[in-house]
């Protein structure tokens, strides 16, 4: 999956910030937390709005 | 280890609560069993961050005078039970083994707490832990790190080590812990005991510090399923009949494969298999599955458990960040920069994944998987080299016991042996989400073939 670009922009920011407030250190966990992110947004559970919506569970009497 | 086999603190909870009745026993008696071990080992050790020694022993005789008048509170009545230090009890200090929360006292006690003291359980102290349960080790703690009794210079796991080590050493019969992604399970693992994270929000958490609300659970530590089992009855206020031993033979298990098996230490992979082998012998039935997600797993945990435990520190942070471990602050501070959509794309996660473990529970009483990924490491080890890959401790420690924090579904732990160092190595089993009984059932049946 491409980079996304707001992603990039947030870890960019992210490990500056910990800069700025003398948390150099944390720059490893961050780039952990971006890998994870970057992960996720490709997830095949997460919903694509151009797809149409597919509905998977029994209508069981719950709503 | 416990050296004197005759020594009252060495009985379970189920063969205490016998002689107590017989009048073989008394609480007195045990819970002084108990404080002499800790006498003995804890300043080794570091199990206990506080010892309720007095209270200790005026609950052990009211407990000896109602057993005596014919009142019996069940199963936990005048046995010695620790508390890890996140559970608040009236009076004492919860300190989440941080200089962050000082040493002032509990206002009132958690619910557990409440429904242990109903239960005539006698609480015995406050055990340490990885500092506010943010590590796998319980290597970092504002009052030291908690040594493992088998070997001193490892870890004995966390973040509820102390509490496994209580049990361990008779500090304590059983024990209470917390479960975010699988703090009672390692620890046990890393001892060589039992823990049990029962099924999500069958045990209250009220009164008890969080770290992550999505994930957390409470749960016991003990020597015995049985034993967990009686404990958990207490804690989930339920009326739980001790756990029944099956037949083995055409028992249903399904191994969990490909993820689940991709790294473990070759010693805990070869005490595994001869495990299976066993259950095999004995006539169980044991099929295989994968969960299709499961290389997401840590990234969803990742994601909402720091997200959520940056939330709880968020005052503390701004106003002490000084008093936390740094190495604990710099995981906490981690959390705040995580981004809303994150988080929500990772709850959604949780859901695919306790449906794919659901799946895998089809037509089978349990899944079985290790109860942990290695051995007890050093305490001082941040990596393990596994197949040629040199691997962080804390994934490994959590790879096998995150993902039913996820799901919710209910998972025991249980010795299954030693490696060539003499380390324990632990089976895990995964039941039906709201069905611990059932898995208690499971558990005892397997404990009692592979003893």
């Amino acid at each position: 999956m491409a980079e996304d670009p707001i992603l990039e922009q947030w870890r960019r920011w992210a490990v500056g910030d910990a800069k700025r407030r003398e948390l150099a250190e944390m720059a490893s966990g961050l780039e952990l937390v971006a890998k994870a992110a970057t992960r996720l947004r490709a997830a095949s559970w997460v919903p694509d709005a151009a797809r149409p919506e597919a509905t998977t569970s029994a209508d069981d009497g719950r709503y | 280890m416990m050296a004197v086999t005759d020594d009252p603190a060495a009985l379970d909870v189920v063969t205490a609560g016998h002689q107590l009745r017989s009048g073989a026993l008394t609480s007195v008696a045990l819970t002084e069993a108990c404080l002499a071990h800790i006498a003995s080992r804890n300043d080794e050790l570091r199990a206990f961050i506080t010892v309720t020694a007095d209270s200790a022993r005026a609950a052990a005789a009211d407990a000896d005078r109602e057993l005596a008048s014919g009142l019996d509170r069940g199963p936990l009545h005048g046995v010695p039970i620790s508390l890890k230090d996140l559970i608040d009890q009236q009076g004492v200090p919860t300190t989440a083994a941080s200089r962050v929360r000082g040493y002032q006292p509990a206002p009132s006690d958690a619910l557990v707490t409440s429904r242990l003291k109903a239960a005539g359980a006698v609480l015995i102290g406050k055990t340490n832990l990885h500092e506010f349960a943010f590590g796998t080790t319980s290597g970092v703690s504002a009052f030291g790190a908690v040594r493992n009794p088998i070997d001193v210079s490892r870890s004995a796991g966390g973040s509820s080590g102390g509490s496994a080590v209580s049990v361990v050493t008779g500090m304590a019969i059983a024990t209470i812990g917390t479960d975010t992604g699988g703090s009672i399970r390692v620890p046990a693992a890393a001892c060589g005991i039992v823990g049990l994270k029962p099924g999500f929000g069958e045990v209250p958490r009220d009164g008890v510090v969080p770290l992550s609300t999505t994930f957390d659970h409470v749960g016991p530590l003990a020597r015995s399923v049985a034993d967990a089992a009686a404990v958990y009855g207490v804690l989930a206020r339920r009326a739980v009949r001790p756990p029944a031993i099956r037949p083995l033979e055409g028992m249903r298990l399904r191994r969990l494969g490909g993820y689940m098996e991709a790294l473990l230490e070759p010693g805990v992979r070869t005490v595994y298999e001869q495990t299976l082998e066993r259950l095999r012998g004995g006539g169980a039935i044991i099929t295989t599955a994968e969960l299709p997600h499961a290389e997401e797993i840590a990234s969803i945990y990742l994601v909402i458990s720091l997200a959520e435990g940056a939330a709880y520190h968020a005052k503390t942070l701004q106003q002490c960040p000084e008093l936390y471990d740094p190495s604990v602050r710099l995981r906490v501070e981690q959390g705040r920069y995580i981004l809303a959509e994150d988080y929500l794309r990772a709850l959604a996660g949780c859901q695919v994944i306790r449906e794919e473990v659901s799946a895998a529970l089809a037509n089978v009483e349990a899944l079985i998987l290790p109860g942990s990924a290695i051995a007890a490491p050093r305490l001082d080890q941040e990596t393990i080299t596994i197949d040629g890959a040199e691997l962080p401790v804390r994934g490994l420690m959590l790879r096998l016991s995150q993902p039913f924090n996820l799901s919710g579904h209910p998972a025991l732990v249980m010795p299954c042996g030693t490696t060539k160092e003499h380390l324990p190595v632990s089976l895990q089993l995964v039941g039906q989400r709201s069905n611990t009984r059932a898995l208690l059932d499971v558990g005892a049946t397997i404990e009692a073939a592979i003893r």
